[in-house]
């Protein structure tokens, strides 16, 4: 499929389009993926003529979303069955459903450049030795995987020497890594892994790796680390003390929109890439919430174009922290995930509720 | 035994109730004076509740308050005397010991029905769940200091509360002494419980999960002045928010029975004036549960080939429906109505499953309602109540007669 270009949107930096240039270029492109989901997903535009039945686009907060939840109940497609790359998953719990999210090798190359892109931004364009703070196994299956496995995949582009941390009983090979940091002690590295996997394999436990110059990426969200009462500051001064490193990016994103992600700058802020944006919306008019104002994550994408996944609306809470103005000197917006929004408690006669 | 009993296993538990179990269930007759006067005490110390100040709140359990009321004994004297206890030659008398399992939280349906098998003489034996919301902590504190007083001893005895799990082997070692077990849903539990064998001679009663729905007659909702809209709008109101939209009586979908024109100015009418009254009463779902809602929403309208979807709040969401399907009766709560337009009564009997409970009406005459209870024939329903009777709890409850359903007929000729 033809479709459009995002290279325009990723030219220079991911970071340096101020907002309202970028949104000149960002509108239009939404407003095509929306048209392009509405002609072939027909669930999707049996939605929009439901929910949206008058709505005219003129602005980014205008774009119809959709509950991120509805992936979990629905298969919803933009492409035919004979397309399908890949199938993604999110990690679903026992106690809740997956999501199920339909690549087709096009959307999965756009968002293996779309995360060559910010990474690049970060790390420059040399591949440098990566540790992954977790077992090789997790990315057995390359046409199921879940977002853990997804992620991994992502950040292997840009890696070289690969090593993982994590033997297959959920082990830190304290041996083969310290062996492993010893050769590429002169080296820049990366490290990667799950943020709660980091925690507790690598800043929990009594231990001290030799890393010098090295730079940690992290993701998955923080609610099982709440649990232990580590807040985001806690765990870098964890990552200095125990690790040695001292550049500790934490990243945003989901499985609904992979290779859109928003990477923690030094000031501790996301900022949102040329290709994907976030609006904050209040929680009872849904209208966008202005900067400094928690509300509901709505994170918008240019990447899905085998899902309709381009506008979504999360049950995280967040805040705008300001609009080309972070002190690192990123345009656009930045912003941080204040926490998820409480699950439902639902009553009744019943005691078997479904969620 | 007042206390609540926490057995870690089947040997403590046994322990613990074996003296239990001896007791004599058959030491009061149906209404006796002593069971009327604890309803009448429990009754007097839920009222007191709704007065009670805590930590500079007004406690507010409407709900609390609606039990009160059915628990005074003038009440209760009107229950027995609709209740024929002995005629010339019949004569009713308990069952023994009655096993009630409710749902996850100790609620008020659930001591409705316990009331009505006290009242009807026998023993009580109640399972709860080790988590407990705040309300039924109060509840079950009041309970258990009024069973605290000496004069009720005798009651006492026979009544006892065990609190554990999902240990199936407790249920079964209880199950094994009941002369009547109590179920309430969900449908999953009823299905695992009821497979635990019951003596003989003892029999079971369940109350599984229901949907139950509203019809409207369009041109006399119309009729209705503005005032009396008001009211009517209220009455539904409290008929499907006070439980969220969660209990099985509380309506989930609406039927408007009239000729289109009509029917699409009167519901306009209703959803604004019901959107004012939800605002007025300040009525609110969380974050959390909106979020639920709304993806339910999304998918139910793809289900359901929905014609329309007005959302006039987060608590408020009407989805319009073509046609009446079984699909309707899955359904979320939290504020969401199926609207549905049909030209005449009639039409809603073909839609009727077991399924179906309470359907509150307005507009409509008992002659038309008989008419149309006749033509379902016992498909579903076995409730037809006026606006703003949804949730009040009668001693017939699911089309049974609790207080013949807990007791035994003895006929002497």
């Amino acid at each position: 499929m033809q479709f459009m270009n995002i290279d325009a949107l990723t030219a220079s930096t991911p970071y340096s389009l101020p907002q309202k240039e970028k949104e000149k270029l960002f509108l239009p492109q939404l407003k095509e993926l929306t048209a392009h989901h509405q002609r072939q997903c027909p669930e999707y535009a049996r939605l929009l003529a439901l929910f949206y039945p008058f709505s005219t686009y003129a602005n980014i907060v205008d774009i119809p979303y959709l509950p991120v939840r509805l992936f979990k109940t629905r298969e919803l497609s933009s492409i035919p069955e004979q397309r399908i790359f890949k199938i993604l998953q999110s990690s679903g719990t026992t106690s809740s459903t997956p999501s199920k999210i339909f690549l087709d090798a096009e959307t999965a190359q756009r968002q293996t450049k779309a995360l060559a892109d910010i990474m690049t931004a970060w790390l420059g364009p040399k591949r440098l030795p990566m540790v992954i703070i977790d077992h090789a196994n997790v990315i057995h299956d390359r046409h199921q995987y879940n977002a853990r496995g997804a992620a991994i995949v992502g950040m292997l582009t840009f890696g070289r020497n690969v090593f993982y941390a994590l033997n297959e009983n959920m082990e830190l090979d304290i041996k083969g890594l310290t062996n492993w940091l010893e050769k590429y002690q002169h080296e820049q590295i990366v490290v990667f892994g799950l943020t709660y996997l980091i925690w507790k394999y690598c800043l929990a436990p009594n231990l001290h790796l030799p890393i010098y110059n090295g730079v940690l990426f992290h993701t998955g969200g923080w609610k099982r680390l709440e649990q232990e009462a580590v807040s985001n500051e806690r765990f870098k001064e964890l990552v200095k003390k125990k690790l040695g490193i001292t550049s500790c990016h934490n990243f945003y994103g989901m499985v609904e929109q992979v290779g859109s992600i928003f990477v923690e700058c030094e000031q501790g802020r996301l900022h949102c890439p040329h290709f994907a944006d976030v609006v904050i919306r209040h929680p009872k008019t849904w209208k966008e919430n202005p900067v400094g104002e928690v509300g509901v994550v709505q994170a918008l994408s240019l990447l899905p174009t085998s899902y309709p996944g381009h506008s979504l609306l999360t049950e995280d809470l967040g805040v705008v922290d300001g609009i080309d103005n972070c002190p690192c000197g990123r345009k656009g917006k930045c912003f941080r995930i204040i926490g998820r929004v409480a699950k439902a408690e639902l009553r009744g006669c019943s005691d078997t509720v479904r969620l | 035994m007042m206390t609540i009993l926490k057995p870690g296993d089947l040997n403590q538990l046994k322990q613990a109730l074996e003296p239990f179990f001896v007791r004599d269930f058959f030491r009061f007759a149906p209404f006796s004076p002593l069971l009327l006067e604890f309803c009448e005490k429990l009754s007097k110390e839920l009222f007191n509740l709704e007065t009670a100040v805590q930590d500079g709140k007004v406690m507010q359990y409407p709900d609390l308050a609606s039990l009160a009321f059915w628990l005074r004994n003038k009440h209760l004297q009107h229950i027995q005397n609709t209740l024929a206890t002995s005629s010339s030659n019949t004569q009713l008398v308990p069952r023994g010991l009655v096993f009630h399992i409710p749902p996850s939280h100790i609620d008020v349906m659930l001591v409705y029905s316990w009331i009505c098998s006290l009242l009807m003489g026998n023993g009580t034996i109640i399972r709860l769940s080790n988590e407990q919301s705040e309300e039924s902590k109060t509840l079950l504190n009041i309970i258990l200091e009024v069973l605290a007083e000496k004069k009720f001893a005798p009651l006492a005895e026979i009544t006892c509360f065990v609190q554990y799990g999902h240990e199936e082997e407790f249920t079964a070692w209880i199950s094994s002494y009941a002369h009547v077990r109590v179920i309430w849903g969900g449908n999953d539990t009823i299905d695992k419980i009821r497979k635990i064998p019951l003596q003989p001679f003892a029999k079971e009663l369940t109350f599984p999960d229901r949907f139950s729905y509203a019809v409207v007659d369009a041109k006399a909702f119309m009729q209705a002045d503005k005032a009396e809209r008001k009211t009517i709008v209220s009455h539904f109101f409290n008929d499907t928010y006070w439980y969220d939209q969660s209990a099985c009586s509380s309506p989930r979908l609406i039927c408007w029975i009239g000729i289109s024109s009509m029917v699409e100015q009167a519901s306009q009418d209703f959803y604004q004036t019901l959107q004012n009254v939800i605002q007025e009463r300040g009525y609110e779902i969380s974050l959390g549960t909106q979020l639920y809602k709304q993806a339910f929403m999304y998918d139910a309208a793809l289900s359901l080939s929905a014609r329309k979807v007005t959302t006039l709040s987060n608590e408020l969401s009407i989805l319009f429906v073509e046609e009446l399907s079984h699909q309707l009766r899955n359904h979320c709560g939290q504020g969401l109505l199926y609207h549905a337009a049909l030209s005449n009564l009639d039409g809603i009997s073909a839609f009727v499953s077991s399924h179906d409970q309470t359907l509150s009406y307005y507009g409509f005459s008992q002659e038309e309602l008989k008419k149309l209870a006749s033509k379902i024939n016992g498909k579903g329903l076995s409730r037809f109540v006026p606006f703003g009777q949804a949730l009040t709890f009668e001693t017939i409850w699911d089309g049974q007669n609790l207080l013949t359903e807990f007791s035994q007929t003895v006929t002497i000729d």
